[in-house]
């Protein structure tokens, strides 16, 4: 359909992650012949597994069935969505070599996650009211330290190009002193108001951080629900929010398989979602601290449970056992880790 | 490669955030590969039925009632099944009506066609006559998990996990290497041109 441009880009994208996999030094030992070949078996077998694995969902009949209806919808309608079909056929000819298109998305989530915007604009309406005023001590001290900064800079840099430059250059002088002006002062504002902003506020990096469990399935790992029918049932309403009765549920699940790390990780992450930090802190704290399917899930959510608590010395604990272990929550134990320094 | 939960696809598609877009091709396009080429498609269909079956998933993720029933791969799985199945259809009436004649295009589709068969059917005959250790390694491999969750998992070192890993993929390639019917394929004077 979008032709030939699309798939070369396809293929050199999955020639960088082959390339990339997480077994240092495996493909120094391969002949180029050998590498195209494992390649070729590779791409075969992770394509064999995934649909093994949607096969055995047992969600997978009645999925079938459903977008079916949805399919010859798509079809009958023939004015499709120009922006949906512009914005997958750009993504998928974007260059693997456009990373920094998406550093600057996830820039531009994080200061909508933080809502750097509206914090920001407020600080320039604040900037803006004391420039025109009288404005205080403080403003006053703070302009005079930024402009006397750029002017020491400026005078650095102008002894650096030599006098001969700068007078035949002046005009590009005052441009890429005007630019540095701005970047300054956009790099002043950004510190005003991450200096402004609290460093450790376990609430704000709970709520940002936390969702509740929605892998939560029939079908997650190793929960086997089948012939557990109070397992089953519990996890039907933690999936339904009807927590209370979730919670119920894992209890006796737990009575009956007082070994099953499942159950006690669920009853954790229900209390979490019904606000028991202190239970929840109770259960999961048994499943994180021994080697099973939830050890690392269950190290994630009592990490965000001991926040909520105020015991960061815990939390931190508990994030950096997953900051340096690879998986899912690394990254984002990671950047919790910063925040909480 | 970061890993995505479910909903963090849905919420960046939602956002229209590129990169989640070069995610799932990165780790679904195989998947949906092998579907449609098992069912008579080329790499080629495999790529526009991913696209087309990305472009149905948005139309309905942008509705924020929307909610995922199943697994993000088992509903993109199904959805690019159902459309693969119904342009099959498709192109089946288009072949009827203007009586296609065979030529040697066709004939060299066909062929390649049956020897990726031949190839993957070779791939499972000879990775199920690998060592046991190093079937379960080499599967959690292509699972996406790293060494360390493999030794994790399995109970064993990391250090022995990856050397099992390189064990079982030389002996893998070897095996592949060595089978006649292989052989016969990739002779200079054999069917296959592109093993793809």
């Amino acid at each position: 359909m979008k032709g030939q441009d699309i798939n070369r880009n396809f293929n050199l994208r999955e020639e960088q992650r082959i390339g990339s996999r997480s077994f240092p030094g495996y493909d120094m030992i391969l002949t180029d012949e050998d590498s195209a070949l494992f390649k070729k078996i590779n791409e075969y077998f992770r394509g064999y597994f995934d649909i093994e694995d949607v096969k055995n969902d047992p969600s997978y009949s009645k999925t079938r069935d459903d977008v079916k209806s949805m399919i010859s919808d798509y079809q009958s309608n023939t004015v499709h969505n120009q922006e949906i079909e512009e914005f997958l056929r750009v993504s998928l000819t974007l260059e693997a070599s456009d990373v920094k298109i998406e550093d600057i998305s996830q820039i531009k989530q994080e200061i909508r996650q933080s809502n750097l915007n509206e914090i920001s604009k407020e600080w320039i309406k604040e900037w803006q009211k004391n420039k025109n005023g009288e404005g205080d001590k403080k403003t006053e001290e703070i302009r005079e330290f930024i402009t006397g900064s750029l002017k020491q800079a400026e005078n650095k840099a102008e002894i650096k190009r030599g006098t001969s430059e700068k007078k035949s250059g002046s005009g590009k002088v005052r441009i890429a002193g005007y630019t540095s002006l701005v970047a300054a002062s956009i790099i002043g504002l950004i510190f005003l108001i991450r200096s402004f902003q609290p460093f450790y506020n376990p609430d704000k990096i709970f709520s940002r951080f936390y969702e509740p469990f929605s892998a939560v399935s029939d079908v997650t790992r190793s929960l086997n629900t089948v012939g557990n029918e109070t397992l089953k049932s519990a996890v039907d309403s933690y999936r339904e929010g009807n927590y209370q009765v979730a919670t119920a549920g894992f209890s006796e699940a737990i009575l009956n398989d007082p070994a099953s790390g499942s159950s006690r990780f669920l009853l954790g992450i229900t209390y979490i979602a019904m606000n028991e930090f202190s239970q929840a802190i109770d259960m999961l704290d048994g499943v994180a601290n021994q080697q099973g399917d939830y050890t690392k899930d269950a190290r994630w959510y009592l990490g965000l449970a001991y926040l909520k608590t105020g015991n960061k010395a815990k939390a931190s604990e508990c994030f950096e056992l997953l900051a340096q272990t690879s998986g899912f929550y690394r990254k984002r134990s990671e950047r919790i880790l910063r925040l909480l320094k | 490669m970061k890993e995505y939960t479910d909903s963090e696809i849905i919420e960046c598609l939602r956002n229209r955030q590129s990169y989640v877009v070069r995610y799932l091709s990165d780790k679904y396009l195989p998947m949906i590969r092998l579907m449609v080429t098992q069912l008579g498609g080329t790499s080629e269909d495999a790529k526009d039925i991913f696209q087309e079956g990305l472009m149905i998933m948005l139309e309905k993720i942008d509705n924020k009632e929307f909610a995922l029933t199943c697994k993000f791969k088992t509903f993109l799985y199904c959805v690019c099944e159902n459309l693969w199945k119904s342009s099959i259809v498709k192109r089946k009436a288009a072949i009827n009506y203007f009586n296609r004649r065979v030529n040697d295009d066709d004939d060299n589709d066909f062929t390649e066609m049956m020897d990726n068969r031949l190839c993957e059917e070779i791939f499972r005959d000879e990775f199920e006559k690998l060592d046991p250790v190093g079937k379960t390694i080499l599967k959690l491999y292509w699972e996406e998990m790293s060494p360390q969750e493999i030794a994790d998992k399995l109970g064993y070192s990391y250090g022995y996990v990856r050397k099992k890993k390189c064990e079982a993929q030389t002996e893998l390639i070897a095996r592949v290497k060595e089978h006649p019917d292989y052989k016969k394929i990739m002779r200079p004077e054999g069917s296959l041109k592109v093993v793809r």
